[in-house]
């Protein structure tokens, strides 16, 4: 086990093979158990058939930029609270995660499907600041939304859940 | 039928619910409510944000605000066809009897109730429910929280004392807060993790059938005074053993008195998990003995990290076995007692500083007010004479508390109602307003240790004006040096941090710290000097 730079091959779903440093794929807490599972098989790639390889290319940059953090400690949803409700979303991921919608949604169901909870929060967190401070309208035409609302039921809505502004 | 979307939702809308949940829990409830109102897929998840945490306070009731509760009187099935009529009088008597202010709060919460019954995810969004009611508490509440799966944090705060001081009298339709969770007991609430709850009737059924009625409960938080002697006389102790909630982690009773002891030694009897354990008494109420059964109990507790209660304690602190987890610790010390402690503490050992194996930051809060035959005393700005006290005998008394690095001081009387800032043993030496000692021990393989301990008293401002310029500048940091238990001068430890590139200021205070060889061939050169240290110590001393 004295490989410094012990490697992990990782295949999409159309069929790319990228050939990574484990420290980078394991960021990622599904992989991470995943290698542990098959253990030291040299060579065999990882399926991922929920993930395209332009998404994964830009996962792995933010892995690769991240590797060297500490890893969430498992299912602490405590600590997961107080960190989402807390901190901001840090300058490099806000940079890097100026992508088009498509791109961002589908950075969002990876992370959620590779078990990257620090992705997975910046990716939620950048969604919310789209939608903090418009009004429906406007939300509606950021997201290409059809309102299937009557404008009777909308009011009912405002209505019913008015008092919980702060 | 509700999906005009003749292709696969994309963007948004393609999320599974629970990344959605994700979405909306980084929302302001005024975005998440603009956001329910966009489409009929994406209303549950947003309200879901808006329903998670809900607080109904005297103001919603009281003031009926726009913002707020607007309460619709037609949606509400108050069984009198002629409700509308009594709407007016209902109104104006409301703001001035607290039987009508009960009855508003009632309708508050039929109101609520209908919001949650309008759509049918609402009630399982509802994570925190804070109510600030009456002492008599609206029957229906009794149901609302039994349709609540989700529930995990239930406040029921009472601001005002009860509006009647007889007992057994209580307008129909309401109920006590023993009532209350009796009647939760048959179906106790499953999730429910935390509970603060004002108690002032009953203490210790409720508290039991609390224990009943929550049974994964994880943190109980009782406030309320007893201030109603008769019941006294009600009090029962025959309490043997509780089904104990194994869950508990943190008991919190902000006034604690003599007669609640049976109840809390059962429950922490039943609770080997408790990690917090804060039993306030401002007003000393309780002197317990020696021999103390709840005090023993706590003290063999395995778990037991963090400890508050007051001075009339420390003897059982001192002499009872056991505490061995204890690492923050918060004594509210009577200014009575802390005196006798400055007059008689240089035969007492410990005299301030309880010898808790593990003890790693402790606060001492000093209460102003003390029972005394005269009724409350008032005592001024004992601060410094405590530090200085407990800085002249510090090796001493840190000797059996070895792992303690934070002493803070607090001579604020605490605040009435703001709990939410009291509820954590803050420890911010960092901030401007801290007082106390930091400690930072260096110790090398050879068994030497370089003992630093910081210093810093304050004064709030007007006194600053009435101060003699004799007694020097109160803010700032005083440093304290000692190698293997010998006093240095300042210049020797300002020496040895220079040598070493170290730096204390915003760091961590720590025992067992590093410190490169260049500090311990300093502080060994300095040694064969030792009696010109003692000279400059002095001198710096005169000056």
């Amino acid at each position: 086990m004295s490989d410094k730079k012990q490697q992990v091959i990782l295949q999409t779903s159309d069929d790319e093979q990228f050939t990574v440093e484990k420290i980078v794929a394991e960021r990622s807490a599904m992989i991470k158990s995943m290698m542990e599972d098959l253990g030291e098989q040299e060579g065999q790639a990882i399926p991922l058939p929920n993930v395209s390889s332009s998404v994964l290319t830009k996962i792995l940059e933010y892995c690769d930029h991240h590797k060297n953090e500490p890893l969430p400690a498992a299912d602490s949803s405590d600590a997961d609270d107080s960190r989402r409700k807390t901190s901001e979303i840090g300058e490099w991921d806000a940079r890097w995660i100026q992508v088009d919608q498509e791109m961002l949604f589908e950075i969002i169901l990876a992370a959620n499907y590779l078990d990257i909870k620090p992705l997975l929060d910046v990716g939620c967190k950048t969604v919310a600041n789209m939608i903090k401070g418009k009004t429906p309208e406007e939300i509606r035409k950021l997201f290409n939304i059809t309102n299937d609302f009557t404008p009777e039921e909308e009011e009912q809505i405002r209505k019913e859940n008015e008092w919980a502004e702060e | 039928m509700n999906c005009p979307a003749i292709t696969e939702p994309s963007g948004l809308l393609s999320l599974p619910q629970e990344l959605l949940l994700k979405v909306t829990s980084h929302l302001d409830p005024a975005s998440a409510v603009a956001l329910s109102m966009t489409c009929r897929s994406l209303q549950p998840p947003a309200e879901c944000r808006i329903w998670s945490q809900i607080r109904i306070t005297e103001r919603d009731i009281f003031e009926n605000r726009s913002k707020t509760f607007k309460l619709d009187y037609s949606t509400l099935n108050f069984d009198d066809p002629h409700a509308d009529e009594g709407k007016d009088l209902f109104d104006s008597l409301a703001n001035t009897h607290s039987g009508a202010w009960a009855l508003k709060s009632q309708a508050v919460l039929f109101h609520f109730n209908y919001l949650l019954t309008r759509h049918h995810w609402r009630k399982s969004c509802v994570k925190k429910l804070n109510l600030e009611l009456r002492h008599e508490i609206p029957q229906e509440l009794v149901d609302l929280l039994k349709g609540l799966p989700c529930l995990e944090d239930l406040e029921l705060r009472f601001p005002e004392y009860p509006s009647s001081l007889l007992d057994a009298h209580c307008l129909p339709g309401f109920i006590s807060c023993l009532q209350l969770f009796r009647s939760l007991e048959n179906n106790p609430l499953e999730r429910l993790r935390n509970i603060k709850v004002y108690l002032v009737y009953d203490w210790n059924e409720t508290v039991l059938s609390i224990l009943r009625s929550a049974p994964n409960l994880e943190c109980l938080h009782i406030g309320g005074q007893i201030l109603y002697t008769k019941q006294f006389k009600q009090f029962n102790p025959a309490i043997d053993s509780i089904e104990g909630p194994k869950s508990l982690k943190s008991l919190v009773i902000d006034e604690m008195h003599p007669f609640f002891v049976p109840t809390l030694n059962a429950i922490v009897d039943a609770s080997p998990n408790l990690h917090k354990v804060a039993l306030r008494d401002e007003f000393f109420r309780w002197r317990p003995k020696l021999d103390n059964s709840l005090l023993e109990s706590l003290s063999k507790l395995d778990n037991l990290r963090e400890m508050e209660v007051s001075s009339n304690c420390f003897d059982a602190l001192c002499d009872l076995e056991g505490w061995t987890t204890v690492e923050d610790l918060k004594l509210s010390w009577s200014t009575v007692m802390l005196k006798e402690r400055e007059n008689y503490g240089m035969i007492t050992i410990p005299c301030l500083i309880p010898p808790l194996l593990n003890l790693q930051r402790y606060q001492i809060q000093v209460s102003y007010y003390s029972t005394s035959s005269h009724g409350f005393e008032h005592l001024a700005e004992p601060s410094s004479s405590v530090l200085a006290t407990l800085l002249s005998r510090l090796l001493m008394e840190l000797a059996d508390a070895p792992q303690l690095r934070i002493i803070s001081y607090s001579d604020n009387p605490p605040l009435q109602g703001e709990g939410e800032e009291t509820d954590d043993l803050r420890w911010e030496w960092k901030s401007d307003r801290f007082q106390g000692l930091l400690v930072y021990s260096y110790t090398n393989d050879d068994g030497d240790e370089l003992f630093h301990c910081r210093s810093k008293f304050q004064h709030s401002s007007h006194k600053l004006n009435h101060r003699p310029r004799w007694m020097g500048n109160s803010a700032g940091w005083k440093e304290h040096g000692y190698y293997n238990g010998r006093a240095i001068p300042t210049r020797v430890l300002a020496g040895v941090y220079g040598a070493t590139g170290v730096t204390v200021s915003g760091n961590e205070p720590g025992i067992g710290l590093h410190m490169s060889k260049e500090g311990w061939d300093l502080l060994r050169a300095g040694r064969g000097q030792d009696e010109s240290w003692t000279g400059a110590f002095l001198e710096s001393n005169r000056t």
